[in-house]
């Protein structure tokens, strides 16, 4: 009879503990309005700016991409045409930036505190143009946020600048990590 | 005083007489009063057909029936003064019923019934060893043998199911009674139900899934969890799993245990728990990194039944943290492209439990209400209501150490739905229900955008008759739905708030013609429809693990579905095969499809695709054949096949489930099982050329053995049963998941499952 009525006593603890999880699944909730405006707290690359110093007249030369909203919504609002004279030498700096933030959050500050994870990586096509990176990271590998470029022959093409991520996967070559910025910018050497 | 049926649970023991000839089959089994759990005397029996007046129970409640021919057998069941109570069932071997009757309660219920052969080998539904045997896996997984279901993936942990080629938003699941709200939409998007409390899944077609949803056009999933009522008093029913998986080294561990309360205060109780742990999967030649997962799910249901009153509060909490394939995280295309073109992907692992990023986590939580009031013996009220929340985050890879450390997306939907029904029986001889059911749904969201914030409400009305006229059986529902979706589009700062209504009827009619013992015919037409989601009308994004932009239309239509449907039935003593064909029209179907040109993003050029509508037609045929043959061996098989067109140009829809079939053959007793299984999946030819990074991968064939047994070490019966899934360690790909592009499907995995059920009786200490 005293185990019956232990085991009456474990029922109702149960069922009291049913009721009181349920009660337990209320309040702390921070689920925003739909209606509220949105909160994104993630850094974008909104701008690449490409500032080429020609390195014998110190003509400075700069080229943007602008996308406001990222991937996806609206195209890019400005893609600049590179526009460089025949065999020189530029000086080469490469900016990236979260425009959505004020003040401009500078993304190549993070890029150049983290070298060892990051490489840039410069193609051309249709365009004499060749690329030196000149900057390095702690394990000695270039990083590119300084390189210098030189212009061969007057012609006309393309010129891609892509930013890799490559954590922990860096050996100087562009193949391993992913892709944080691609952008194709048309170039004019004239 | 009336005497009503209540609930009908059938057992079925495996007959070691099987070899008899046909007209040897023992029907017997007992009836026991579902409130006092007493067992009913003075009931009587009778066959219809049959030579004999018929027998009644026996002090104990208990009935036998001898020389019973196999196929379709009918029973009248009466006790004193009561209502007469027919049910019709099919057997092929010597069966065991329990049957439940109210007694002296002005009570009645829906009698579901059906017989061995429908129970164990039908389409439409996954029960008893069919689920046991995939217990450990997700829910997803466990619809799989249901005729016409095929799994989309994300990798090895995340799959949704897909019915006769439709997904996502065109099926619906529901738990425990209750619409499933989660985001839905998403194919990345799992349903967070925790497997474990399902005793049965069942598809419906046709006018049952009226009552739940208009807009069920693939289909409407239920999962049904163990009634709390069930619980029988003095005792304490526990059931314990165990399930430990070679590939990832882990497993899972769930607990079940209720009862009620006592014999004078008829309040039931259950609690329930799962806690799941994974490491990295592997393929046959190499481990996935980061691809382990946990999950830990808890419920708890109480019941207060009376004569007339029957309640039942039941809350779940689901909890999971997926870590995704890091091989899958990429940039842009050129990435993907790299990815697809490696032997092995880039990124290399060992074994680990870790989860890093990217990985998901979702909670999901259900409270649910239930009342039941039975006005009379024939009339009763059903009321419903429920509140679910889910939040779902999604973590990126970190761009650098610095960057924000909270979810990339982050999404949050609370959803509370009334329904309120009224059912009748024997009202002009027609078997009505009647309701109306409401949804008020809240979405919002911080971090990326995919889909706006917004509120949707919808109200429908529903009416369900069906009508036995001999053996014919007539089924007839109409539903009308209203529904409001108001959203808010933030556009840099620009608020955009768009109100859209919907208002639509649909109908479904079913006829179920029950030829003989052996044949069994039913035809239905029905239509549903479907409002644009969401995320068809304005997300505006990239689609990171796909790497394609997608573009909503705000203006889009719904979509329409007029679906006709053949099942045929085939059933003696030792051999089954129901066979179902399907056509289908959607009128306006939503579908996503490339369009030029690309769009240049500052990750490159990424290819966009655009929701349209289009008028298209699906066809296709499902099969289920069993086959007992000598020496209790059998053979079983399983075949989905589909054909899509577009109405307009001919052309295929794309990410279409191939011919698929699963053959078993193995050896059933009472106590064991062996099976060894074969499952073939064609290479998809259908697609729309150009609409993928690359074509469909090969068709392949995949083996597998299940074993089971049950034992007893001192009164104590133990359930143990062992799968291996890809026996062969098969290197392959499947076109329905959605890493194909980065890596093999998993390799060769050995399942062990312990199933131990326990009772604590009380009384007898």
């Amino acid at each position: 009879m005293k185990k019956l009525k232990k085991y009456r006593i474990f029922q109702v603890a149960i069922a009291a503990s049913l009721i009181l999880s349920i009660h337990a699944c209320k309040g702390k909730s921070e689920t925003p309005s739909p209606s509220a405006a949105p909160v994104n707290e993630v850094e974008l690359i909104t701008t690449v700016k490409v500032i080429m110093t020609d390195t014998a007249t110190n003509t400075i030369t700069t080229a943007y991409f602008y996308d406001i909203d990222g991937p996806g919504g609206n195209g890019p609002t400005i893609l600049d045409t590179i526009k460089l004279n025949p065999n020189k030498v530029y000086q080469t700096k490469i900016y990236l930036l979260d425009e959505t933030k004020n003040p401009a959050d500078s993304i190549s500050n993070e890029v150049l505190k983290e070298g060892a994870d990051h490489l840039f990586v410069f193609t051309s096509t249709g365009v004499n143009l060749s690329f030196k990176i000149t900057d390095k990271d702690k394990n000695n590998l270039p990083i590119g946020l300084s390189s210098n470029w030189t212009s061969g022959a007057a012609s006309n093409g393309t010129v891609i600048v892509t930013l890799r991520h490559q954590p922990g996967v860096k050996n100087g070559t562009a193949t391993p990590g992913e892709t944080d910025v691609e952008v194709a910018f048309p170039c004019k050497i004239q | 005083m009336k005497v009503v049926l209540i609930h009908l649970y059938l057992f079925f023991s495996l007959s070691l007489f099987s070899q008899k000839s046909e007209c040897h089959f023992t029907v017997y089994g007992e009836v026991i009063d579902s409130t006092t759990m007493l067992p009913l005397e003075l009931t009587n029996i009778e066959l219809i057909g049959g030579k004999s007046k018929g027998i009644s129970t026996n002090s104990k409640g208990q009935f036998f029936l001898n020389n019973i021919c196999g196929g379709l057998v009918e029973l009248h069941i009466s006790h004193l003064q009561c209502e007469h109570i027919h049910l019709q069932f099919t057997i092929s071997k010597d069966t065991n019923i329990t049957i439940y009757l109210q007694h002296a309660n002005h009570v009645f219920d829906k009698i579901t019934f059906a017989g061995k052969g429908d129970e164990e080998n039908s389409i439409e539904k996954a029960n008893g060893k069919k689920l046991e045997l995939l217990k450990g896996g997700s829910i997803s997984e466990m619809m799989q043998n249901i005729g016409g279901i095929v799994l989309l993936k994300t990798g090895a942990n995340i799959s949704k199911p897909i019915v006769n080629g439709l997904h996502s938003n065109r099926v619906i699941v529901l738990n425990n009674g209750i619409r499933q709200e989660g985001q839905n939409w998403g194919m990345e998007h799992a349903p967070e139900i925790d497997g474990f409390l399902a005793t049965e899944i069942e598809l419906l077609k046709g006018t049952q899934a009226m009552r739940y949803a208009a807009d069920g056009i693939g289909g409407v999933l239920m999962i049904k969890p163990l009634s709390v009522f069930n619980h029988k008093s003095g005792v304490i029913k526990w059931e314990y799993n165990l399930v430990g998986n070679s590939n990832g080294r882990g497993g899972a561990s769930s607990i079940i245990l209720g009862s009620k309360l006592s014999e004078k205060i008829p309040i039931y109780w259950r609690i329930q728990g799962t806690y799941k742990r994974n490491g990295n999967l592997r393929t046959p030649t190499y481990f996935l990194s980061n691809t382990g997962m946990q999950e830990l799910n808890y419920s708890g249901a109480l019941g207060y039944q009376n004569k007339r009153l029957k309640l039942e509060l039941f809350y779940s909490s689901f909890y999971n943290k997926i870590a995704i394939f890091k091989g899958s995280h990429i940039g842009n295309v050129s990435d993907l492209l790299n990815a697809f073109n490696a032997d092995t992907p880039a990124v290399r692992s060992g074994f680990t439990y870790g989860i890093e990023r990217p990985n998901q986590q979702v909670q999901h939580q259900l409270l649910k209400a239930n009342a039941e009031w039975q006005l009379n013996s024939k009339s009763k009220i059903q009321i419903v209501g429920s509140y679910q929340k889910n939040h779902r985050q999604e973590y990126d890879v970190l761009r650098s150490s610095t960057s924000y450390q909270g979810p990339n997306f982050n999404y949050f939907i609370n959803t509370f739905t009334t329904d309120m029904a009224f059912m009748k029986n024997q009202f002009h001889k027609i078997n009505l229900t009647a309701g109306v059911n409401g949804t008020y749904q809240s979405n919002s969201y911080t971090g990326r955008f995919f889909i706006p914030g917004f509120y949707n409400k919808g109200l429908a009305t529903y009416i369900l008759l069906d009508k036995n006229i001999g053996r014919l059986k007539l089924e007839l529902a109409l539903r009308e739905d209203y529904k409001h979706l108001t959203s808010y589009l933030w556009i840099g700062n620009t608020l955009n708030v768009s109100n859209l209504k919907f208002m639509n009827g649909t109908f479904a009619f079913q006829g179920t013609y029950l030829k003989n013992k052996f044949w069994t015919y039913s035809v239905a037409t029905s239509s549903a429809w479907r409002p644009p989601a969401p995320n068809e009308l304005f997300s505006n994004g990239l689609h990171q693990g796909l790497a394609t932009i997608e573009i909503g239309d705000p203006a889009l239509k719904p979509e329409r579905s007029f679906n006709q449907l053949l099942d045929i039935k085939y059933m003696t003593k030792k051999f089954y095969l129901e066979t179902e064909f399907f056509a289908k029209k959607i009128n306006g179907f939503i579908n996503l499809i490339p369009s030029l040109p690309p769009q240049v993003t500052i990750r490159g050029a990424f290819p966009v695709y655009k929701y349209v509508q289009q008028d298209i037609v699906m066809a296709g045929l499902n099969l289920n054949l069993k086959h007992e043959l000598k020496k209790q061996m059998f053979y079983k098989l399983n075949s989905n096949l589909l054909f899509t067109q577009n109405v307009k140009d001919g052309q295929p829809i794309s990410q279409m489930p191939p011919l698929n079939a699963k053959l078993w053959v193995g050896k059933e007793t009472q106590k064991t099982m062996f099976q060894i299984w074969c499952q073939a999946t064609a290479k998809q030819n259908r697609y729309v050329f150009g609409s993928d990074y690359v074509a469909p991968p090969k068709g392949f064939i995949l083996l597998g053995i299940d074993g089971s047994m049950d034992f007893k070490i001192k009164h104590q019966t133990f359930k143990l049963n062992i799968s291996v899934n890809n026996l062969t360690n098969l290197k392959y790909r499947e076109y329905l998941n959605r890493f194909r592009y980065f890596a093999n499907e998993t390799g060769r995995n050995i399942t062990i499952r312990i199933i131990v059920p326990l009772q604590l009786n009380n009384k007898k200490q």
